[in-house]
């Protein structure tokens, strides 16, 4: 594992179950274990597990501050689907658009589900994450709340 | 721990010979075909620890596989497909996978040789590295030189390295020097969505991240002086290699199609072992729609690389004079599915991180290479140097005429950052005389060379196992890192 985030974003969940994201070893790619009361929460850990990955040196060159929410819908057959789906939005959008979700709203739907996200504009695009697989992709109901993993290819 | 192949009943396991074991149907109820893994014992332990023969085994069970589902000595556990995988499918009922082929679609090398040896290049080493690693845009953020338009991306994908030509940005003598010329017929600009064409637009000509690179080589020993003559190698010549693929656009190209494969697996009736594995037909209206747009994709690609060697000829001619020349000894691919012949039946051949690997009377070998067979490049670690090779004609009984394409991970980045820091990895490169220049110590330490497998043991089972021929070594002198 190379880094934890369960100890401080278990205070994201207060005295609720824990919310948080670890890196887990793969050979060649990431691999990201989410945790969250709800898949809700797994959608929230999975973009700032992401937006770890972002260098802060561009987002140092972009606008940190940035407010701009925007309204995504991302069909998919089931939550491990529709997980992957949202990550590979979030790697266009760091790429195309040069702007970074930090925060989201999500409501699930039949086949899909809505996101709302605030994001912050990066200074260059970020082209570091090909894509987020279906490799492994998983979500789990564990006794504490949610599981999930999603691997990137790096 | 429990590794992969204590997993596997013992019975299923069989060493054929000392480069390769096979392990057969019988391990599991779902495989079609055997699984057949081209390592000597040190690899094979090395292979057996993560999840590359359960990947292997689970290609082994696609509808429409031919013969084997095979494992170059470089393999690893990927996604889907392990990497160093190989699996030909029938064109008539079997299945193209765009996982089988990977997010980086015809991610390659090409190797360059200059004419000008150590000697010659003096003391100008540092500054041509540094030329380079200006010129060409790499790493996080930076984009190319180039911003194409669409009608100049349709040209890209349909052209592939012609319409450099025409651009002043390649010459003939590439073309001839480039797999399938640099242009696959078949691609299908309509299959490449705008997202797609929106991430690739500013990237022509830059390298990427990851374990892209350019290197500033020397040729440090000869194996087979004939070989080597052909392919115009000397002791001690100047040469440059080149590591990239299709960046973003191929990239997405594989998300859209993994995604629109997945909802129609139910449609086509076929059950996965894998998600990542999603498949269609290739006859199908998908399958023919993923070919077309990965053909697109792979024209990228060899136009990429194409561009950074006209970049890297400028840098090359400022740096060390106007009559410096870059000659392009080949350019081949590594994650790409290709329509080939075998025993008279069409199969669609998926190589993710394997090299094609033709041999001497192959047509597809280029005339100037007939006498020899079709150059392959090895690429180890930064710091253990380079090889080259020669396809041979078994190989096409061997591997669907395919070889390694790297040393291959042993080490995952994670444990790569927690062995050693990039400061230190840097200052055993500068001390061994390596020019680096890396935007990140952290990625440099992932890149180490102690996670990697030893190239020098992959090299030899590829060439006793008869897949392809040991020419030459090379040894890096300039590092430049994505």
């Amino acid at each position: 594992v190379r880094e934890e985030n369960l100890s401080t974003s278990a205070a994201r969940s207060g005295a609720g179950p824990p919310a948080g994201y670890e890196f887990v070893d793969h050979t060649s790619e990431v691999t990201m274990r989410l945790h969250a009361p709800s898949f809700p929460g797994l959608v929230a850990e999975a973009t700032r597990a992401f937006a770890e990955l972002v260098p802060t040196l561009l987002r140092e060159g972009g606008d940190a501050q940035g407010g701009e929410w925007r309204e995504f819908l991302i069909e998919a057959p089931d939550r491990a689907a529709r997980l992957v789906g949202w990550l590979n939005e979030v790697i266009y959008l760091a790429e195309a658009d040069q702007w970074l979700p930090v925060e989201v709203a999500v409501s699930e739907r039949d086949h899909g589900m809505d996101v709302r996200a605030r994001g912050v504009t990066l200074g260059a695009p970020f082209v570091l994450v090909k894509a987020a697989t279906l490799h492994g992709a998983s979500v789990r109901r564990l006794p504490e709340g949610l599981e999930a993993e999603v691997t990137l290819d790096v | 721990m429990t590794t992969m192949a204590q997993q596997v009943s013992p019975q299923a396991i069989r060493r054929i010979d000392e480069t390769m074991i096979e392990i057969s149907m019988r391990a599991r109820s779902d495989m079609r075909v055997p699984a057949r893994i081209y390592a000597d014992a040190a690899l094979w332990e090395q292979i057996s620890r993560d999840r590359t023969l359960e990947q292997l085994m689970n290609v082994a069970t696609l509808p429409g596989i031919v013969g084997a589902a095979y494992a170059m000595p470089d393999a690893h556990e990927g996604y889907g497909f392990p990497v160093g995988g190989v699996a030909a499918f029938r064109t008539s009922d079997g299945i193209i996978s765009p996982g089988g082929v990977g997010y980086d679609i015809n991610c390659g090398v090409r190797l360059l040789m200059c004419n000008r040896s150590v000697a010659q290049l003096g003391d100008l080493l540092e500054p041509l590295v540094h030329e380079l690693s200006r010129t060409i845009p790499s790493g996080a953020g930076r984009g190319g030189k180039l911003e194409l338009s669409d009608p100049e991306l349709d040209r890209v994908f349909t052209e592939g390295c012609e319409y450099l030509v025409e651009r002043g940005m390649a010459t003939e003598h590439d073309l001839l020097h480039t797999e399938s010329g640099g242009c696959l017929p078949g691609a299908d600009p309509e299959g490449v969505s705008k997202r797609a064409r929106d991430r690739g637009r500013s990237q022509l000509g830059t390298m990427g991240g990851g374990n892209h690179f350019v290197e500033v080589e020397r040729v440090r020993d000869i194996v087979d002086e004939k070989a080597a003559s052909a392919l115009g190698l000397e002791r001690d010549q100047v040469a440059l290699l080149i590591h990239t693929g299709s960046r973003g656009l191929g990239h997405q190209v594989c998300t859209d199609y993994v995604a629109r494969m997945d909802r129609a697996m139910a449609e086509h009736h076929i059950v996965l072992p894998d998600r990542q594995l999603a498949c269609a037909p290739f006859q199908s209206g998908a399958g023919q729609a993923y070919f077309g747009a990965m053909c697109a994709a792979a024209n990228f690609a060899w136009c990429n690389r194409q561009a950074i060697t006209h970049l890297a000829r400028g840098a090359f001619r400022r740096v060390l004079g106007p009559d410096a020349e870059l000659r392009l000894v080949y350019d081949v691919a590594h994650n790409v599915a290709k329509v080939e012949r075998y025993r008279g039946e069409d199969l669609v051949v998926h190589r993710k991180g394997a090299t094609r690997a033709f041999g001497p009377t192959n047509p597809e070998t280029p005339a100037a290479y007939r006498e020899v067979g079709q150059p392959v490049f090895i690429p180890g670690s930064m710091g253990t140097g380079s090889c080259v090779l020669v396809g041979r004609d078994e190989a096409e009984q061997l591997s669907f005429g395919s070889a390694c394409h790297g040393a291959g991970r042993r080490m995952s980045r994670g444990e790569a950052r927690r062995t050693s820091h990039g400061k230190d990895v840097l200052r055993e490169l500068e001390d061994a005389g390596i020019v680096v220049r890396c935007p990140s110590l952290e990625e440099l330490a992932e890149e180490a060379p102690y996670a990697y497998k030893d190239v020098d043991r992959v090299v030899d089972v590829v060439h006793r196992a008869g897949l392809a021929r040991n020419v030459a070594r090379l040894a890096a002198m300039g590092v430049i890192k994505g």
